[in-house]
């Protein structure tokens, strides 16, 4: 097998489901599909083997040609939302590439593409296209995350009418079904309509698996089954080869033990035995491929097996179409491993032991892990977590749950799992638990000597100091960070120079930061590297130091860079500021300040307490009347008031605020400014008039409820009130209602 | 910890409950199979009705049982 295989594996995560063999049409279920109106949302429920993929397979193979399918199959580790929607876009653009807008890495460093803002953005892209788009959520199930299903819900709340939502799933998904099912907007099809009736049982038995069986005996198999599809397909395997297959039926029909066990074991002992164990053994994989499967039974042969036993229509479903992937159906799948763990539990670690060697030989870290992890192997999971922090980078993810999965005290002892923990809690801005994780790789590091990790070790500390805000610690982390990368010409070394001139900024202001971001960009550049975020800081450093020319330029460079991706980038917010200086300075001060709030909100979003105290400051700087310019210097002063470090920014504040004790100008009686009100605090003004509380209208407009809070402050400052109704009051009086 | 008891649709392999988890009994009565025994907490029971629901085997009746007596039989009244 090639080494990228394992990547390719990736790839059957969004494919349509492949043709198959052995499979009944039902056109009396697709044509409710195709020709009844659907509502917002399908929903195929039903417990394994009642034929919901088969379905929405056979339905997607023939809807017209004006319907394209979008197919996601969903599995545990899904969960990750950067994950899970960036499926949904690659699902999506796959099938209408002019539609949805290239999808941004989703998966990475979390922070770097805002995933709320990605539904929002997938909604506009339907809302001008042609065509009906369906997007197929299969093993729904699978998805326990609260925030994915709010975002799922929001979608369907907001779809436009060229893009239907059909989820498939063993439980009800946790969404407003009932909301829905009121509206008239909610499509079921549950086990009762997915179960067989006596004619299709017929055909099944008789055409597609090509049995010689009287009707009578079709007829107490299907009264047997109650109609399950997987069960009368199991039956028909059970008696494919059988002289006596009346007299079985008979027998099954009287006997009492549950169907599928029955006939799961009832196949799996008609196998030779070769295939037997094959099956057995091979059942802790949820992928399977040949190579993998001769590791795992330390035998050859297994790509043979996996292709006679598709054509044999053994419950092996091909996940390719070069057939280097497989899988079994999944309620044989499940009855093959509950045999397994009755017949050989000993042989289980083992199995699980030999999976884990494979994938971490093909560098499919996070399915070794959880090989590793089942086989009790806590050494060898806890090496292969490391293997892929170091290997993967420090952008991939998925591996939560695993790190979890590794105790506390193991973890500490090892100075890279500390440090892929440290990682971990501040993607997730538990700054605490990363300072614990840091310390302890830190200690551990020295004692071991491990040189390959200082310089990791030294850019995840400077990051940690960056988050906090302690920018003098910052800087000089940053600095080692730098003279400790061996290869200047590396992509470690761009990053180290990127963060490094980062933080000079803050720490000795824009002129000492200009060369050395310009510096990063052209190795980026020479690396292949995105850098709108370093264009971005260009322009901001640039416009700071005056230089607005070339700040415009700059600015123009990071906004083209994110033009074609969806989602918000808060990198891209110091680019907003420069822009927010370049109209300044050209007298247009609306726009300019519409520039530098936008800027702002990307900031606070972000939790960039150094940016947002800086972008109050150029507000300070816009201000036209001095009650504003006050309000945007208490902010900017409350924002780094509790800072360890803020760097520079603290003379940059009190600067200003002596600017302010001067000239302190007389307040006029009565003479109420009204300064305009920006689109989206208009919007908001207009939730504040309802019943809704600000953390609802935060839901409702998917922004952030800080976000809410600070337009509803400048409502507030802008109309001179201090209270929700006489924001009210005054609104109406200014005909802003 | 609390002791569970599903019921299950139609009888089971004697040796059903031991894949499930070892410390389940089993036992069958009027066509139907009870597993029954002590679990740590909801999850595993979760976990537990999880494992059933794959298999495709339906539940007909659950409680809750807080003594450790064996179950009753299930479906008639004292047979």
């Amino acid at each position: 097998m090639t080494g990228d295989a394992a990547a390719k594996l990736v790839a059957t995560k969004i494919d349509p489901p492949q043709p198959r063999t052995g499979i009944l049409r039902r056109p009396r279920l697709v044509s409710r599909l195709i020709d009844q109106p659907l509502g917002r949302l399908t929903v195929v429920a039903a417990p394994a083997g009642w034929g919901k993929t088969s379905l929405l397979a056979e339905w997607a193979g023939s809807d017209g040609p004006h319907t394209r399918f979008a197919w996601v199959w969903l599995d545990a580790d899904d969960n990750d939302e950067g994950l899970f929607w960036s499926y949904v876009v690659e699902a999506l653009r796959t099938v209408r590439p002019n539609i949805v807008s290239a999808p941004p890495d989703l998966a990475r460093l979390p922070g770097a593409v805002s995933i709320r803002d990605v539904v929002p953005l997938l909604i506009n892209d339907f809302r001008k296209a042609d065509g009906e788009t369906v997007l197929i959520l299969d093993d729904y199930h699978q998805i326990a995350t609260r925030t994915i299903h709010d975002a799922v819900s929001y979608l369907i709340d907001h779809l436009p009418g060229s893009l239907r939502v059909v989820i498939a799933s063993r439980t009800d998904p946790p969404l407003p079904l009932g909301r829905l099912r009121a509206a008239g907007e909610l499509t079921e099809i549950r086990a009762a309509r997915l179960g067989f009736d006596e004619y299709e049982a017929h055909t099944l038995l008789r055409s597609t698996l090509g049995l010689d069986i009287e009707p009578a005996t079709v007829r107490q198999l299907w009264e047997r089954t109650e109609g399950w599809p997987a069960g009368l397909y199991l039956a028909g395997l059970s008696v494919r080869d059988r002289a006596d297959v009346t007299s079985f039926v008979e027998d099954l029909a009287r006997d009492d033990r549950n169907i599928a066990e029955y006939l799961a074991e009832e196949v799996l002992d008609s196998q030779e035995p070769g295939r037997r164990t094959f099956l057995l053994r091979t059942s802790i994989l949820d992928r399977l491929a040949g190579p993998l499967c001769d590791e795992i039974l330390a035998a050859t042969g297994s790509q043979t097996m996996l292709e006679d036993m598709e054509r044999d229509n053994l419950f092996v479903i091909p996940l390719d179409g070069r057939r280097e992937w497989f899988r079994y159906h999944r309620l044989f799948g499940d009855w093959l491993r509950h045999e397994l763990a009755l017949r050989e539990p000993a042989a289980v670690p083992e199995l699980h032991l030999r999976a884990a060697w494979w994938h971490q030989r093909h560098h499919s870290y996070l399915r070794g892990i959880d090989h590793a992890l089942a086989a009790e192997d806590v050494g060898l999971a806890a090496d292969l977590i490391e293997e892929h922090f170091y290997k993967a980078g420090y952008g991939e993810r998925a591996t939560t749950s695993r790190l979890a999965a590794i105790p506390d005290e193991i973890a500490m002892a090892r100075p890279r799992l500390a440090l892929a923990r440290a990682v971990d809690e501040l993607t997730y801005g538990h700054v605490k638990d990363a300072a614990h994780w840091l310390d302890a790789a830190e200690q551990e590091g020295t004692a071991v000597g491990e040189s390959a990790s200082e310089v990791k070790l030294l850019m995840v500390r400077g990051l940690y100091h960056r988050i906090t805000c302690d920018v003098g610690r910052a800087a000089a982390t940053a600095r080692r960070a730098l003279e400790a990368v061996g290869d200047v010409s590396s992509r470690e070394y761009a990053v180290a120079l990127g963060q490094f001139s980062s933080v000079t900024f803050w720490e000795s202001g824009p002129e000492a930061a200009i060369p050395l971001v310009r510096e990063t960009i052209r190795r980026n550049e020479h690396l292949g590297l995105a850098d709108e975020g370093e264009s971005a800081a260009l322009a901001f450093f640039l416009a700071e130091a005056g230089d607005l020319a070339q700040a415009a330029v700059a600015a123009r460079r990071a906004f083209e860079a994110v033009e074609e991706m969806p989602g918000s980038f808060p990198t891209i917010a110091a680019a907003h500021y420069a822009l927010g200086r370049v109209k300044a300075a050209q007298g247009r001060t609306e726009e300019a300040r519409e520039q530098v709030e936008q800027g702002l909100s990307l900031a606070e979003d972000h939790g960039e307490p150094l940016l947002s105290a800086y972008g109050n400051l150029i507000l300070v700087d816009l201000a036209t009347d001095a009650p504003a310019a006050r309000d945007y210097l208490r902010n900017a002063g409350n924002l780094i008031k509790d800072l360890p470090d803020p760097g520079r920014l603290r003379e940059w504040v009190a600067n200003r605020e002596r600017r302010f004790s001067r000239h302190r100008p007389v307040r006029t009686a009565r003479t109420r400014y009204v300064e305009e009100l920006t689109e989206r605090e208009l919007q908001v003004l207009r939730y504040l008039g309802g019943a809704l509380s600000q953390r609802e209208i935060a839901r409702e407009l998917y922004i952030s409820h800080n976000t809410v809070k600070g337009y509803v402050k400048n409502i507030y400052r802008k109309l001179g009130v201090s209270s929700r109704r006489e924001a009210l009051t005054a609104a109406r009086e200014l005909d802003l209602l | 910890m609390s002791s569970y008891r599903i019921v299950v649709k139609d009888r089971l392999s004697g040796s059903f409950a031991a894949a499930v988890d070892p410390a389940m009994r089993q036992t069958d009565a009027d066509g139907r199979t009870a597993l029954a025994g002590p679990l740590v907490d909801q999850s595993q029971l979760v976990g537990v009705i999880h494992h059933l629901h794959d298999l495709g085997i339906e539940i007909i009746g659950f409680e809750v049982i807080d003594d450790e007596s064996p179950p009753r039989p299930i479906g008639g009244s004292n047979a």
